[in-house]
């Protein structure tokens, strides 16, 4: 049958990404020496104080300079050359907003235990990446929507339905699920982020409608779309789904249809039976 | 002998402009109905940093280039959401509009969710994500009721929508403000036939 096919050229997927998941996660252990997750803190806070100190300092010494008559020329110019090695410096500085990460690669870190790994993902607070040295890439983790449009899927007892819904989700901001999609989406649009986790969830919505019969579909789609997102494990992909809700369900040999026309028979039929209701 | 005085004069009034430069790029100030997010230096909200801080109403200092600040809009949006064939618990097809108003919340914790999931975002994408979550909750809503339900009582079908869509809502920032269930029409005649019965 079809969806036998589908199901199974769907396990192959998932098996094929299985192994490529652990392939990358040998590379990257090897790589970090260890399980860690190249989550980086943020650097220090530049010290502002000491350089406005600085600036005061020398513009004091400056004048003083100039007051006795003494270089006129030196002051002057080392405060220039200053306040543009501070502008350079200011102007370097990214701040990560929130909503947002910063994944720096090209240099390697150090962490505290001792391990090492190839690039940092900063959540929080700022950033000044070494020039020429490190790139930095934006990963957007704010929620976004995914419509899911299913037609003609086979349900238990042979029937098709079709089914629309919707589910909003996003990158985790967990950091082993950040690293998982800084490996995944990074440098990706967010419209192809989208198709990439549609993809995904329409497959398994699929695979778990085959366990439901049509009249389930509808009535249990709660429990239909916690089965959808315990199969969907998105968590491999960094996706964290905060969302997913079945709208519309008809199925195509209509027996829902008819179950509503049943249902308004028997409403019609105890209209001809109440007292005065008959017409 | 010293240099002119115009000289130092002028030296003087030259700093007075760059210290009020600075100044005024410290300063910021906030309008009653914004939430205004200061993203550069790291804070601790419980046991995780965060690399903001938020502010409504009044003014605050920032450190210009190393401190960011965006403004979050805090008034009420409106939202209508238009489903056809949402079927109810038993089967009968239902076309039910709801109207709503939402809003971004400024209190914390609410407010965090808020800058970390609609920071940036344009005021139609924010419509357009509760729109999706109310028309979720109100098609779940809807499965678990009957037709007579939702034409009888509007008022408890719209408490049910707001408590089934005000968990994800908060997720994410938005509360409901206001949520009025419009107009609920079928095809199949079911409603008409329902309240000739009630009447007759």
């Amino acid at each position: 049958m079809g969806y036998r096919d589908e199901r199974e050229s769907l396990r192959q997927r998932n098996q094929a990404l299985e192994q490529e998941l652990a392939a990358a996660r040998r590379a990257l252990s090897k790589d970090r020496g260890g399980g860690n997750l190249g989550l980086a803190e943020a650097p220090q806070r530049p010290p502002t104080g000491l350089i406005i100190t600085a600036i005061v300092v020398l513009l004091a010494v400056g004048i003083a300079l100039f007051r006795l008559g003494l270089m006129l020329l030196l002051p002057a110019v080392v405060a220039l050359i200053v306040s543009l090695l501070l502008v350079l410096v200011a102007s370097r500085v990214r701040v990560v907003r929130p909503g947002e990460a910063l994944v720096l690669s090209g240099r390697q870190v150090r962490h505290a235990d001792g391990s090492v790994s190839g690039c940092r993902i900063i959540t929080a607070g700022r950033v000044a990446p070494m020039p020429l040295v490190e790139q930095v890439e934006h990963l957007d983790l704010r929620p976004f929507l995914v419509e899911l449009r299913l037609s003609k899927v086979p349900c238990k007892g042979g029937a098709t339905v079709t089914i629309q819904g919707v589910s909003l989700a996003r990158i985790g901001i967990a950091p082993e699920l950040l690293v998982r999609a800084a490996e995944r989406f990074l440098g990706l649009s967010r419209r192809h982020v989208q198709g990439l986790v549609g993809q995904s969830l329409t497959g398994t919505l699929r695979a778990a409608i085959a366990h439901f019969t049509p009249a389930q579909v509808a009535a249990e789609r709660e429990r239909l779309s916690q089965s959808c997102l315990a199969e969907a494990e998105l968590g491999r992909l960094g996706i964290e789904v905060m969302s997913l809700r079945i709208l519309t369900v008809a199925d195509d040999a209509g027996e829902l249809d008819a179950r509503g026309h049943q249902r308004l028979e028997q409403l019609r039929r105890e209209r001809h039976m109440a007292p005065g209701g008959a017409s | 002998m010293g240099p002119p005085v115009i000289v130092i004069l002028a030296l003087g009034l030259l700093c007075a402009v760059a210290v009020l430069f600075i100044v005024s790029r410290m300063i910021c100030v906030v309008g009653p109905s914004e939430l205004l997010v200061i993203s550069g230096s790291r804070r601790r909200i419980g046991d995780h940093a965060v690399g903001y801080r938020l502010l409504r109403g009044g003014r605050a200092l920032r450190w210009p280039w190393i401190e960011r600040i965006d403004r979050l809009d805090l008034s009420v949006l409106p939202v209508t959401v238009q489903h056809q064939a949402l079927l109810t618990v038993d089967f009968v097809p239902l076309s039910i509009e709801v109207e709503a108003a939402v809003r971004v919340v400024g209190q914390p914790p609410t407010a965090d969710a808020a800058a970390q999931c609609l920071l940036g975002k344009p005021r139609a994408e924010i419509v357009e994500l509760a729109a999706a979550l109310i028309g979720g909750s109100l098609a779940h809503v809807v499965a678990s009721c009957t037709p007579e339900q939702i034409q009888s009582d509007p008022s408890h079908v719209e408490s049910l929508v707001i408590a089934e869509a005000d968990f994800e809502l908060r997720a994410i920032g938005l509360e409901v403000e206001r949520l009025v269930l419009g107009s609920v029409t079928d095809e199949l005649g079911y409603l008409v036939t329902a309240a000739e019965l009630q009447t007759g």
